[in-house]
């Protein structure tokens, strides 16, 4: 009981320029790149964009900032499938999340890694949106509700912020998911990787990145949500999903080609 | 898209027309397992027809789940072969109950989430009675035994002899441990534990005992992620009959919860045996099965395994630490060494025991690598390791978490997989998710004391043996790592990078175009001409520049043949002009003529000597020319040359692309290839391709 099963990667030349990248030093967003160009077949645009798990993911992460604006944060999310509590806290949320993605990634079909990528990261999301809002609170002084904090949630400015985090998380645990295969092998072989520090240091530099590089994701989905704020409550799924699509593949670009 | 790893599985003789496995528990016909439960004669009742479906069922899917191989020994980065779907189409007695949508839903999602694969139950009314008392050995039950009041699992690892003697002794219950033995190498410590537990108990203890013997061809997979759903279905049977409600299992936090190690540790893959949200389903399962409210808890849920540790010394129980057996690799234990000390259960155990300050009670030798100190992975590259991974990231994991500055917020946003576990804790959400976080921060502790200990004087001191030195893929190794080699070189840089900067450096390229960000590139022959052609723009190059000039250059053309005088022939030849082709083919016709004549005149000798003089002209011919008809290249080397030259450039401006695809467009637009390759610019640019030097 207890058991962890590890993964490796082929030996494929893909995966050998991303170890020599990481051994001669490159930059973090150099390694991303290789990094995303050698696990492109499993890890690409299309596949995110027909996962299950990813469209639920992505269908609740907009019902949620419908929810911010319909006045009743609960109920909307209940009629969405997300039972919660009179006082929900961000724990009771995330675990309701979840299990919804899970179970849509399981009805799809036969549930991916993407979808367990898209799950992690929406939690991040709103995990995210509740720290950015009750940010400079004081410990042991009165503070806002979670419930409060989700009512933002219908907000340009915590829906982009949302969006940015989601697109982010799911590179990243997608690109690590990857590497955390590859790099701890090299810590103590031929002086490959430092230590463990440097290790450290090296996923979350890939966080970081994904984070910056999230930036677009921001932009855009401030630009979305101003475009569609009078027209969120009859939201089309059709629209949601062509949403969800075009947020990946912003971020697989951006990741590829820079931000800029 | 890829393969769905599925299978079909029908058990108990049931009517499937398709493709399919079968696996049977009786019957001469195809009988392939060979379950033997112990059942105690006057203290269990009757057993029902449904509790024997919900034996028989759980032993289909344990063996099942061996049957369908996963990824074991393929390469599967992406996940692709990891999840399976399993359609079971099993023949049960109590049909009604086992096709009600709610069973079969609760089933599904238990193994769903259990084993991270897709079960699909299909139930059919079993057509012939069959002898279940071929699988229940009946044993004598001792009067002198009062009526259990506990029933818990025992897998004999430190976790659960904790758990018999939190029962035993200092609840102080009769309590039947169920148990199931698969290796007989261990018996002896089997039976050292049981007596000593009935020694230390006052004969509370009620050992059953359950096998699973099987066909060799059905033990394929490994992981047993459902071995626990069949260790529950005989413990909640046994709880049933004895007519109690609950069963436990003993595990500590952080195993049951089981947070990943990386990244790279999705869902199943870690396993989650006795996972809070397992045991409810499990509590789900029973409670429908015997229509009355049953309980499947786990009291060790929010203790650390070296707690667990602290409490079996502090009952005088000791030196059963020695003989429990935490060891996952089951194959590579022997009857002397029963842990390999490698797998995740053993770096767990060896942690919690040092940490726990108990290691005088734990015999170094019983494990076959001591991790501290010998390498674990032996003769493998990095493709291939795995235990250098799972060593590595558990420590990363602990140093991270383990961190003063890490905070409960770092650790919500690091493991997500907690939200699995909070609705099933017996806890407000947010209440469970801090609890789960102070039970990691806890664990992360019990490591650092190992890595203390790791870095302790004694330690040193064995570092400093010379007969058996420390490996630096060890822990070690890993924890008092040097300064890595390239770091001692220091390397002469100008204080300004140029704009347009393509070097070589080491073992790999730096390129910069038009002042962007500084990338690299893994050595390739490619890189090599490039710098070549940007030392001089506008000039026109001779392939064999870039032959003579790269000494890395395959063997295309050899030292012997430059020396011989290879002449590097721009202009390819024909290895037979138009006018000779047509000369020998108007020979050939004129000889077979003649060759025609001389046999109708039965001249034999004039015969055979045109007859070879053809051959002699046609085997020129096919040397010479393609078989299309076509002359071939005499300089066969150059055009050889060329094309080369050509693939390596194109490689290295496919790879720049993938970094760069500005600079990549500009090498297209810039770069002509032809019979005289050549760097030519739209706009002159200043190269930086000065190697750089180390001091």
């Amino acid at each position: 009981m207890g058991h962890t099963r590890i993964g490796r990667l082929n030996r494929s030349m893909a995966w050998k320029e991303v170890i020599g990248l990481f051994c001669a030093g490159a930059d973090f967003d150099q390694i991303a790149q290789a990094t995303l160009k050698a696990a492109s077949e499993g890890f690409n645009e299309k596949r995110l964009s027909e996962d299950a798990g990813y469209q639920k993911a992505v269908w609740l992460l907009v019902q949620m900032g419908i929810a911010g604006q319909s006045g009743d944060f609960i109920k909307h999310m209940c009629n969405c499938g997300i039972e919660l509590s009179n006082n929900p806290s961000k724990q009771e949320l995330n675990a309701r999340l979840a299990a919804a993605v899970e179970d849509a990634a399981w009805d799809g079909g036969m549930k991916s890694d993407l979808a367990e990528f898209a799950r992690q990261a929406l939690s991040n999301a709103v995990t995210s949106a509740v720290e950015k809002n009750k940010e400079g609170e004081l410990p042991n002084m009165p503070h806002k509700e979670d419930i409060d904090v989700f009512r933002k949630f219908g907000s340009k400015a915590d829906f982009a912020h949302i969006n940015q985090v989601f697109a982010s998380e799911i590179m990243s645990r997608g690109l690590l998911s990857y590497l955390t295969q590859l790099l701890p092998n090299m810590v103590g072989r031929e002086n490959r990787v430092l230590s463990t520090h440097e290790l450290n240091h090296a996923y979350n530099s890939i966080e970081q990145h994904c984070y910056e590089t999230g930036i677009v994701q921001k932009d855009y989905a401030n630009e979305w949500m101003g475009k569609h704020q009078y027209k969120l409550n009859d939201m089309s799924d059709a629209r949601i999903v062509k949403h969800g699509n075009f947020l990946v593949k912003k971020m697989i670009k951006a990741l590829k080609y820079g931000k800029d | 898209m890829e393969k769905i790893n599925r299978k079909t599985i029908v058990c108990n003789y049931a009517e499937y027309p398709g493709e399919c496995e079968r696996l049977e528990l009786w019957g001469k016909r195809g009988q392939n397992v060979y379950p033997r439960i112990e059942v105690l004669k006057g203290l269990f009742g009757e057993i029902n027809k449904r509790l024997i479906d919900f034996i028989e069922i759980a032993t289909y899917v344990y063996c099942a789940d061996q049957l369908v191989i996963r990824c074991q020994d393929r390469v599967d980065p992406h996940g692709f072969i990891w999840r399976r779907e399993i359609t079971m189409v099993i023949a049960v007695q109590d049909i009604d109950f086992w096709s009600s949508p709610e069973t079969v839903k609760t089933l599904e999602h238990l193994l769903r989430f259990l084993s991270d694969d897709l079960f699909i139950f299909k139930f059919v009314p079993l057509a012939e009675s069959h002898p279940e008392q071929l699988y229940f050995k009946f044993k004598d039950f001792h009067k002198t035994i009062c009526k259990p009041e506990q029933v818990i699992l025992f897998s004999g690892g430190l976790d659960s002899l904790g758990g018999a003697i939190q029962e035993l002794i200092c609840d102080g219950k009769q309590t039947v441990l169920v148990r199931h033995k698969s290796i007989s190498k261990h018996k002896e410590r089997h039976e050292y534990i049981e007596h000593t537990l009935q020694q230390q108990s006052g004969n509370k203890a009620t050992f059953i005992t359950i096998r699973t013997g099987k066909d060799s061809a059905i033990s394929n997979e490994y992981t047993q992620r459902c071995r626990s759903f069949l260790y529950f279905a005989l413990a909640g049977t046994i709880a049933d009959l004895l007519g109690l409600n609950n069963v436990r299992f003993y595990e500590n936090g952080p195993i049951s919860i089981n947070l990943p190690i990386s990244q790279q540790v999705i869902g199943g893959r870690a396993t989650r045996t006795t996972h809070p949200q397992t045991l409810s389903y499990f509590q789900k399962l029973i409670s429908l099965i015997t229509e009355r409210e049953f309980t499947v808890d786990n009291p060790f849920i929010e203790k650390t395994k070296s707690q667990v540790v602290q409490l079996i010394v502090n009952n005088e129980c000791a030196n059963l630490i020695s003989k429990s057996m935490s060891c996952a690799h089951a194959w590579q234990q022997t009857k002397e060494q029963a842990h390999c000390g490698i797998c995740s259960q053993c770096i767990d155990r060896r942690v919690s025991i040092i940490a726990a300050d108990a290691q005088q009670y734990d015999s170094e030798s019983d494990y076959k690598v001591d991790f501290f100190t010998e390498a674990v992975d032996r003769e493998s590259d990095y493709f291939d390791a795995e235990n250098i991974n799972l060593l590595t990231s558990y420590f990363l994991r602990s140093k991270r978490i383990g961190s003063s500055e890490y905070t409960y917020l770092d650790f919500e946003k690091d493991y997500p997989a907690i939200n699995d576990a909070l609705f099933y804790m017996g806890k407000a959400p947010d209440v469970a998710a801090r609890n789960i976080f102070r039970l990691y921060k806890n664990l992360a502790s019990d490591i650092g004391i190992v890595e203390k200990h790791a870095t302790s004087e004694a330690f040193i001191q064995r570092m400093r043996d010379i007969d058996k030195p420390i490996s630096t893929d060890s822990l070690a190794g890993i924890l008092t790592r040097g300064i890595r080699k390239v770091k001692e070189e220091v390397l002469e840089r100008p204080t300004k990078e140029a704009d347009y900067l393509f070097r070589h450096c080491g073992d790999f390229w730096e390129f910069r175009y038009a002042g962007g960000d500084k990338k690299l590139l893994i050595n390739c022959e490619g890189a090599g001409y490039l710098s070549k052609l940007f030392e001089a723009p506008g000039t026109f190059f001779d392939f064999s520049d870039f032959i003579c000039a790269n000494n890395q250059q395959e063997a295309t053309i050899d030292a012997d043949e430059l020396n011989s005088g290879f002449q590097y022939a721009s202009v390819p030849q024909d290895a037979i002009d138009n006018k000779t082709k047509k000369e020998c083919f108007a020979k050939i016709s004129q000889l077979r003529n003649e060759f025609e004549k001389a046999s109708s005149e039965n001249n034999n000798v004039d015969a055979a000597a045109i007859e070879h003089e053809i051959e002699i002209t046609e085997k020129y011919l096919k040397q010479t020319l393609k078989p299309g008809g076509k002359a071939r290249n005499l300089n066969r080397d150059s055009k050889r040359v060329a094309d080369k030259f050509r693939r390596n450039l194109n490689t290295i401006i496919a790879r720049i692309e993938n970094y760069d695809i500005e600079f990549a467009a500009h090498l297209k637009e810039s770069i002509t290839i032809g019979k005289s390759p050549a760097y030519n610019p739209q706009v002159p640019i200043k190269w930086e391709v000065r190697v750089l030097v180390n001091k």
